[in-house]
């Protein structure tokens, strides 16, 4: 699914568990969001 | 007798036979003398590859300037070895069939595939590698192991997604503890099955664990970075919906500002909807 709108910030977390938040990388990962026009529903 | 992804593998092979098309090409590339006709006329044996080359280069992704009408033409400008990854890829979009819904939706599957080859090749193309479609490929295959599982081990496969779903380890610590060994090792199983490039079967094998890369390291590195870039939005999912450990050596390798990060993600979104279109339908 490609549902950054409707993902809570626990939920996020949830998702990314087995990824470091420390790590530059998955810092910007974690806290980038597609500008919402691009979002499209996925499964 | 122990199941092993090679014995998997060898008897899944009556259901996921090798790309004949490209086997024929990557045949005729071996040979000094074949030429563009050579090559064309393979490809045009097979009209529905044919369209669907044609629909991929002439996609906004590709971004050509002119229309290219003829796989004479695409071979002149694309070339043979690169036109022939897109082959594979395209080939190997329609060779598993049979995988149940219940275990994996397989749009959601090949849309997080398809941006991962996107991501790759953008990847590529920023660290300034040339010959890039290799890269495409390889983002495209890198869980091709996984389908193997999903359609010759379904009930095993199931309870892999559903421990890693639920419970507090990856997909492939998952298979390992269920199944005895994972998705990347039934990649390789079935790359060097199919004899595709040693590159391509080096980074389907070490796409998770990056540092054990044998002969390609730098593609390796891109995939899994790719893999975590589209896991990470997320654009579809391979079964497990986590974001995969990030080997930071690898994100290292590719000598890329993080900047560099969010454009490429942006520009796959506006164009992912019209190449999975492109490439998984007639």
């Amino acid at each position: 699914m490609d549902q950054q709108q409707t993902e809570s910030h626990e939920e996020r977390l949830e998702r990314f568990c087995h990824a470091d938040l420390q790590q530059p990388l998955i810092k910007l990962l974690f806290e980038f969001q597609l500008p919402v026009s691009n979002n499209t529903p996925d499964d | 007798m122990t199941l092993s992804a090679t014995s998997l593998v060898n008897r899944s092979l009556e259901l996921v036979s090798p790309p004949s098309t490209y086997t024929r090409l990557d045949t005729l590339i071996q040979d000094p003398d074949s030429a563009i006709d050579d090559f064309a006329s393979v490809i045009n044996t097979d009209p529905a590859l044919a369209t669907r080359l044609l629909k991929i280069v002439n996609s906004p992704f590709y971004g050509f300037p002119s229309q290219i009408n003829t796989i004479s033409r695409a071979i002149t400008i694309i070339g043979t070895r690169e036109l022939n990854h897109l082959v594979l890829a395209t080939s190997v979009l329609n060779t598993f069939s049979g995988i149940p819904s219940t275990l994996i939706n397989m749009d959601s599957f090949w849309r997080h595939s398809l941006a991962c080859a996107m991501t790759a090749r953008q990847l590529a193309n920023t660290c300034g590698q040339r010959g890039t479609e290799r890269l495409f490929t390889a983002g495209l295959l890198h869980n091709i192991g996984s389908l193997v599982m999903y359609q010759s081990l379904p009930e095993l496969a199931r309870e892999a997604i559903n421990s890693a779903r639920f419970g507090h380890e990856t997909i492939f610590e998952a298979e390992q503890r269920i199944i005895g060994f994972d998705h990347s090792e039934v990649g390789e199983a079935l790359a060097l099955a199919w004899r595709l490039p040693e590159s391509l079967v080096d980074t389907i094998r070490h796409h998770h664990c990056p540092a054990e890369a044998k002969i390609a390291a730098l593609d390796v590195a891109i995939v899994h970075v790719a893999d975590i870039m589209v896991s990470a939005v997320p654009f579809g999912h391979a079964g497990d919906a986590h974001v995969p450990p990030l080997d930071p050596n690898a994100w290292q390798l590719l000598g890329l500002d993080l900047n560099i990060v969010p454009q490429i993600l942006t520009q796959i979104s506006l164009q992912l909807d019209s190449l999975t279109a492109t490439m998984l339908k007639t």
